[in-house]
């Protein structure tokens, strides 16, 4: 990631997410490197990402999106104000539906 | 194209509704504990009838063409069948469900000797008629439900029964009462017979996106297929011809309430967007194929802009805020019904929904008016 | 600051309109009855998963949402003490009514200044895009008002002292 190889970091990061697991500190990590990423991208670049990402993946994103307004700090909701527009134009109403009724969370 | 009805003066929503085999009569129920019978005079409808036998509300309509009886279920835990006598009123006969929950579905199977009825008591009672007693008595099917059930519908063999509920489950039960019938002949679902023997479960859940609640499941006309819609906002086929193989397809739509095939291959689904939509299913999986409501907004006169600055900063919306959606039906649809043809080549079908409207779709004219529309 | 506003009432708009999907139900738990399923949250399948959606670390909306009903409570920006009485007092004023304001809720929810309950009854007699509508706007509307009484405050307590001084 730090080379700069953010959208590949992106694509890894939310493919292993351990949504299924029991283990929360498991869980709390994943969640804090997923925002490291996501805030690490700049708003330019933050479409293209998201045109990148397949429809699973996706939902994915949006879950952590919400995750990480439950506990904000300095910028970060308005930066994930931006990323919840851009997947919200690429997955349309069915990807927060998709979020609400999951019962496993980020 | 399409073709709008709104019934009596009330803007009540239409809770569900069941045409008779001429499709000049028609049952709904507009949210309350009445089952109103309308009658087309040349483009009116008149009500001939009100069927009010029921203490709360009326979940679930079925009119069996051939045998002309209406069954309707309520959420006061019973059922009833209507048989229309001479005066051409109708009558109520009990039905036995011995449910202590509310009934929230109701289906005639294909042969109309039995209706399956599902229940918040998480369970199903398949009803046939005791002509001893001259009531309707019923059998349940119990496991493994978990949930309220909202949805079912019959094989065309008369025998099996698909069910869905809130447990995120589609099951496949075989409904078979030997009582009143033969044996059927074996399907690619299974071969047990026995009432309530569970030939296939199919889980809403798991993969990667996780449980939503089944809002409606139909047979393919030729029985081998299911398709099913989730509160999701995905649509999902099962085929038990290729080893009750999946195809699940995420929508950006809002979850759709309720779906039927109208070709064995295309299916049409429609829900809290308020539009229909069209889906085809090949070998290659499920895919979207159009929307079948092709509303423009109306164009409000002297839209000055001011007007739209002063909404676009006051609310983050881009038009003007007004009471109407860009679509016929402007609350969610609830109920769709195949109004001429039959699952297998079905012409014009029908949609009714919260805000009072009942909706027919042609659609012949439909696939000549959107462009690359084709139902395959 | 306001360049968080928009995108901020958009996500609460879309996600409303997502939570706010809602159908008749009647309770599994007690016969011929139907509760708002998000009250009783008595079936862990019948209920969604809650979100936050937040502008900033002070000012929040939750969603809670199940198949029957909708919960969504808001935490108001209150910068300085007499914004935090103003807004509780506006707040109890308005609960106070709820029965007149239909959707509003008695008390809030822990954590948050105000809550609103929407049923599917609602939903059915009232336009969904229109409650959406209604509650963006109210969100609007208070950090507005708040503003207003302030200076209101503020302005009468600078007219009574001048008033009270002039004597001596």
């Amino acid at each position: 990631m730090n080379t700069g190889k953010n959208l590949d970091a992106l694509k890894l990061v939310l493919a292993n997410a351990p949504l299924g697991s029991k283990n929360q500190q498991t869980k709390d990590n994943a969640f804090h490197l997923t925002l490291k990423v996501l805030l690490s991208i700049k708003p330019p670049q933050i479409e293209e990402a998201v045109s990148q990402l397949s429809p699973e993946l996706l939902d994915v994103v949006m879950k952590y999106v919400y995750k990480g307004f439950e506990y904000p700090s300095d910028g970060s909701s308005g930066h994930l104000l931006l990323w919840h527009e851009k997947i919200y134009n690429q997955g349309g109403m069915g990807c927060i539906v998709r979020v609400l009724s999951d019962t496993r969370r980020a | 194209m399409s073709v709008q009805y709104r019934f009596g003066t009330t803007i009540a929503p239409i809770t569900c509704h069941a045409w008779n085999k001429n499709k000049n009569q028609i049952a709904i129920s507009p949210n309350n504990q009445e089952v109103h019978i309308y009658e087309k005079s040349g483009s009116e409808w008149k009500i001939i009838d009100n069927l009010s036998q029921h203490d709360l509300r009326v979940l679930g309509i079925d009119w069996a063409p051939n045998t002309n009886r209406i069954v309707t279920c309520s959420a006061d835990r019973n059922a009833y069948v209507w048989n229309q006598d001479s005066n051409k009123k109708w009558k109520p006969t009990l039905v036995l469900l011995r449910i202590n929950r509310a009934a929230t579905c109701v289906k005639w199977s294909p042969d109309e000797n039995k209706f399956a009825v599902g229940s918040g008591a998480r369970l199903v009672s398949v009803c046939y008629f005791e002509s001893e007693n001259d009531w309707w008595v019923s059998k349940h099917i119990k496991k493994p439900l978990r949930s309220t059930v909202t949805t079912l519908d019959w094989h065309p063999n008369n025998s099996l029964l698909v069910v869905g509920s809130t447990d995120f489950k589609v099951r496949v039960f075989s409904a078979h009462i030997k009582d009143i019938e033969k044996n059927p002949e074996p399907t690619p679902w299974g071969s047990k017979t026995t009432l309530g023997t569970l030939l296939a479960e199919f889980s809403n859940s798991g993969g990667s996106s996780g449980g939503g609640w089944v809002q409606s499941v139909s047979f393919s006309p030729d029985g081998n297929k299911i398709c099913w819609v989730a509160h999701d906002s995905t649509i999902n086929v099962a085929d038990a011809s290729t080893g009750n193989a999946t195809f699940k397809l995420r929508t950006e739509f809002l979850p759709f309430m309720s779906c039927t095939w109208i070709t064995n291959n295309s299916i049409v689904a429609a829900g809290h967007s308020c539009i229909p939509v069209l889906f085809h299913h090949t070998e290659n999986g499920l895919v979207y194929s159009a929307k079948l409501d092709t509303s423009q907004k109306k164009e409000s006169g002297g839209l000055s802009a001011m007007k739209m600055f002063h909404s676009l900063d006051k609310q983050a919306r881009s038009e003007s805020s007004d009471t109407s959606i860009h679509s016929i039906h402007q609350n969610a649809i609830t109920c769709i019904c195949l109004y001429s043809g039959t699952k297998s080549n079905c012409m014009k079908f029908s949609t009714s929904g919260l805000d009072g409207l009942l909706v027919i779709w042609d659609i012949n004219s439909l696939e000549r008016a959107i462009q690359g529309l084709k139902i395959i | 600051m306001s360049a968080t506003l928009k995108p901020y009432l958009s996500a609460v708009r879309h996600t409303l309109t997502a939570a706010m999907c809602l159908e008749d139900f009647s309770s599994q738990r007690v016969e011929r009855h139907n509760k708002p399923e998000v009250e009783v949250r008595s079936n862990k399948e019948l209920l969604l998963t809650p979100v936050v959606i937040s502008r900033n670390d002070k000012e929040r909306v939750l969603i809670e949402s199940s198949i029957n009903s909708v919960r969504i409570s808001i935490s108001v920006k209150q910068a300085d003490e007499i914004e935090k009485i103003l807004c509780k007092k506006f707040m109890r004023f308005m609960m106070m009514r709820a029965e007149n304001f239909i959707v509003l809720r008695r008390k809030p929810v822990d954590g948050y200044d105000i809550s609103f309950l929407i049923t599917n009854f609602h939903t059915e007699q009232m336009y969904k895009h229109k409650l959406v509508d209604f509650v963006i706007n109210f969100m609007e509307e208070i950090d507005k008002e708040i503003s207003e009484m302030k200076l209101a405050v503020n302005a009468r307590a600078r007219i009574v002292s001048e008033e009270f001084l002039k004597r001596f």
